[in-house]
């Protein structure tokens, strides 16, 4: 079976910066990825990469065996392939429940014809949704706030929803922007038992993430980058056994 | 004197009626999809332009008046053509100006296509009849019923409340519906609905052209109540208000489009109007009340930018139902 | 052939007019991230400032016109001192503060409009002979505006590379948010750029009055998509683009003379925009994630 998604030899540069340099590991379908390095390794731009927000100079991005480069992100995420942002970016004047309908991508009829002459069947399409939008909220815990706007959330309650949000698309690959940054450990737990059961239906994941121990704990196989490229594919207990990695890790502490 | 005040109220209530239509519409472009349309009341001169010389029968020497086409045609004949033509013009500016770039450079842009349509109109005589513009452009129904000039505006009513009540149904369909929500989403952040699935430049494309129909309805309805168009009546300033209308009334609420028309056009616009003029100094009172216009809006936009009427927040009912569904039939726990 | 080059020598001064312009509006823009829609405004209130100290003041009009520069600067930074910086702190969606300056012009044109009134107003200057300047027929006018526009942009040119205010002004125009992590006080270089700016807006309103003779409110207004044109094209938030831009506008505008009828000599300058737009948006020297 082709890899799920594949980099090879992706370069990219900004502002005098070579922030990808020949970049190249694949993520076989079915796994939970972690992509990890020490800060300025790229990994961020790669992502923006991946997603489609960025356009790749050199080299390849492949997904689901297709050649991705020259897609706009929106034909990306029609494929399955979405993101998480790092610092949460909710539609912040559309409500909670409105932030999950809104992403139910390709699933109903949103054009202006539509909105005139198809409102019957387009009502009955979004009763549908609405039952499972409350399901997914109610799962992530956020189901009594889906009327209030997004904005007015707590940070790991946009956490959360920004989750809720990706899962509501049907991803076949997710990609998570440092989920677990500034979280306190009982959230981490919360989200980490999301990823499990996401995973568990059908979801494989790509997760950039600064927390070794919840990488240890979830992730293979995980890709360390640094400066730009990859550095090596393995485990994490491979990874503690070798040395070029730890020396890219000096001076930081893994967690 | 009764007679006379309800006349100048009747002519109240079409001045609001054709200016709902144009908050109306900017509601749609930039209420809902967030586009700063600074050229909006370009497309306003648009339709009226357009519906003007449809109405009117072709240019002689005699009228001296120099304009293009002359069709000669009825009401709602030249309201159809004008307002298309108003929504093509949206297209071609949308298709020129509405690209992945940052909001500085559309309403740049925009602002450019004001500039150049309102030098095209000046300096084209042969077009609309340059400054002077269209004048005696035949009411709708007024031949067939010969009213009294004066009672005219009992007949333009209905006229109007028909066309702005259509108008405000297709409001009220993009704001109940996944479009609608579509647009807000790409208001709120573009880059995030493009990462998820959303073609944002088509539907802000969209937008622009639905609100450039609105505005090219309101110049429709404007020329053939007033019988004349020309440049001055549609100066960048009418922007502007149209724009102070719509966030003082409440951007991203159809209702509060509508207040806003009332509360800027007919409270503040036509209560200065009743100020006497100062003589010697007859733009005084207009450009203080501008003055004022332009204060109130960045005060509101200061201390409460959602309006008077806030956007509302849509409440969905359904039931719960558990996720995910594998397959139909297939029961999942908890 | 000399329509053409007399044509090259009002392309200069056409130049010089919008380089004014168009820089003064990309520094501000470079530093405070957002365009500033009533520029054109700021210009209209140079002009009649310079007509008030030339008519009503009988000043020379270069002391006017340097007097009037000076007094919209100081306009500039007070509406940016009490109204738009305070408001871009408020509220970082730039849909708000791109109204705000919108609503801005609306007030400043209706400010100028009840005090000096809508009818035309013309400098008391007289009609000069032009001066055979090799193949160029300038008049003495013009040479003193593409002299001070010259001079200015040497100003410019020295303060971004010679003074440590100018090269934070660079930092500030690459990344804000770096340049106050690094300590360079953004609020007064903020207020430093409004000054410059309105110093320039002043300036160029000021000469474009006099070169187009007689001038109402919507001097500035009917400008600006010239000077947007030119700022865009050498990229936005670059000062050394902005006097290439309008070098390029000002020679492209004038120059058309020779083949289309002059009342529609300005819409040139759309149609260069227009083209920019479409086929290279970030200008000719651009900076990466500005556009």
């Amino acid at each position: 079976m082709a890899d799920l998604l594949s980099v090879e030899g992706v370069v990219h540069a900004y502002g005098g910066v070579q922030a990808v340099n020949d970049c190249s590991f694949a993520i076989p379908q079915g796994s939970i990825a972690a992509l990890i390095g020490p800060n300025g390794a790229g990994k961020t731009t790669l992502v923006d990469l991946i997603g489609g927000a960025q356009k790749v100079q050199r080299g390849v991005i492949r997904y689901n065996g297709d050649s991705i480069l020259g897609w706009p992100p929106h034909r990306r995420a029609r494929a399955g392939l979405l993101r998480t942002y790092q610092l949460s970016r909710e539609y912040q004047h559309l409500t909670v429940l409105e932030n999950l309908l809104v992403s139910a991508t390709g699933r109903i009829d949103e054009s202006f014809a539509g909105a005139l002459f198809r409102r019957h069947r387009i009502g009955a399409t979004e009763r549908e949704l609405v039952s499972e939008a409350r399901g997914l909220l109610e799962i992530f815990g956020l189901d009594a706030l889906r009327n209030d706007h997004a904005e007015t959330l707590s940070g790991g309650q946009k956490r959360l929803l920004e989750m809720a949000r990706a899962v509501m698309a049907r991803p076949r690959l997710l990609l998570l922007d440092e989920p677990m940054a500034g979280v306190n450990p009982a959230l981490m737990e919360v989200i980490e038992g999301h990823i499990r059961e996401i995973h568990r239906q059908g979801v494989s994941f790509l997760i950039v993430e600064h927390n070794l121990s919840v990488v240890d704990r979830l992730c293979d196989p995980v890709v360390v980058m640094a400066e730009g490229r990859t550095l090596a594919v393995g485990t994490m207990a491979d990874h503690r056994a070798n040395a070029e990695v730890l020396r890219a890790y000096l001076g930081s502490r893994s967690a | 004197m009764p007679y006379d005040l309800n006349y100048y109220l009747a002519n109240l209530v079409v001045y609001f009626l054709i200016y709902c239509a144009l908050t109306l519409g900017l509601n749609v472009s930039f209420g809902m999809a967030g586009v700063l349309d600074f050229s909006f009341i370009t497309f306003m001169a648009t339709g009226a332009y357009f519906a003007g010389v449809t109405a009117l029968g072709p240019a002689t020497a005699a009228s001296e008046l120099h304009y293009i086409l002359g069709l000669n045609l009825p009401f709602p004949v030249d309201l159809v053509i004008g307002a298309t033509a108003a929504g093509v013009l949206g297209l071609l500016v949308g298709l020129l100006a509405i690209r992945r770039l940052r909001s500085d450079y559309l309403a740049i842009v925009l602002v450019a296509v004001w500039t150049i349509a309102w030098s095209l109109a000046n300096n084209l005589t042969g077009l609309f009849d340059g400054t002077s513009g269209l004048i005696g452009v035949p009411q709708p129904l007024e031949p067939q019923l010969n009213v009294n000039p004066n009672d005219y505006v009992f007949v333009f009513i209905p006229i109007a409340l028909v066309v702005i009540a259509v108008l405000f149904v297709v409001s009220y369909c993009i704001e109940n519906s996944p479009f609608g929500r579509a647009l807000r989403a790409v208001r709120e952040d573009q880059d995030v609905a493009a990462a998820f699935g959303k073609q944002t430049t088509r539907l802000r494309l969209t937008a622009m052209v639905i609100g450039s129909v609105y505005a090219g309805v309101a110049g429709v309805l404007t020329i053939e109540f007033l019988t004349a168009m020309n440049p001055n009546a549609w100066a960048i300033v009418e922007t502007v208000i149209v724009f102070s209308a719509l966030i003082v009334g409440g951007r991203g609420n159809i209702f509060g489009a509508i207040l806003g028309a009332l509360v800027v056009r007919i409270l503040i616009i036509e209560g200065t109007g009743l100020i006497p003029p100062i003589p010697g100094h007859e733009e005084l009172v207009s450009a203080f009340r501008n003055i004022f216009i332009g204060i109130v809006v960045i005060a509101v936009l200061y201390f409460r930018p959602e309006g008077m009427l806030p956007e509302r927040r849509r409440r969905y009912f359904e039931a719960v139902r558990r996720w995910p569904r594998r397959a139909a039939g297939e029961q999942q726990g908890g | 052939m000399t329509i053409a080059l007399h044509s090259v020598g009002f392309g200069l001064v056409t130049a010089s007019i919008i380089a004014l312009a168009a820089v003064g509006l990309t520094l501000q823009f470079g530093v405070t991230n957002y365009i500033n829609f009533a520029y054109g405004d700021f210009m209209t209130l140079g002009a009649y400032l310079t007509w008030t100290l030339d008519s009503a003041f009988n000043l020379p009009i270069w002391l006017s016109l340097a007097l009037a520069a000076v007094l919209t600067s100081v306009a500039a930074l007070v509406v940016s001192q009490v109204l738009l910086e305070p408001f871009a702190r408020r509220h970082k969606q730039l849909l708000f503060i791109l109204i705000v300056t919108f609503a801005l012009s609306l007030i400043l044109s209706n400010a100028i409009l009840a005090i000096w009134g809508g009818d035309y107003h013309e400098y008391n200057v007289g009609l000069e002979t032009p001066l055979s300047i090799g193949p160029l027929l300038l008049t003495p006018q013009d040479l003193g505006i593409i002299l001070l526009a010259a001079l200015s942009m040497l100003g410019v040119h020295l303060l971004l590379t010679r003074t440590n205010v100018g090269k934070a002004m660079r930092a500030i125009s690459d990344d804000k948010n770096l340049a106050s992590v690094t300590g360079i006080a953004t609020e007064q270089i903020v207020a430093l750029v409004w000054i410059i700016s309105g110093l320039l807006a002043g300036l160029s309103g000021g000469v474009l009055a006099l070169d187009v003779v007689s001038f109402d409110p919507n001097l500035g207004v009917r400008f600006l998509f010239v000077i947007f044109a030119a700022v865009i094209l050498g990229g936005i938030g670059r000062p050394y683009g902005a006097m290439l831009g309008a070098l390029v506008i000002g020679l492209a505008v004038e120059v058309s003379v020779v083949v289309i009828p002059a009342a529609y000599k300005l819409d040139v300058a759309f149609v260069i925009l227009v083209v920019v737009l479409l086929l290279r948006p970030q200008g000719l020297l651009a900076v990466a994630g500005k556009a």
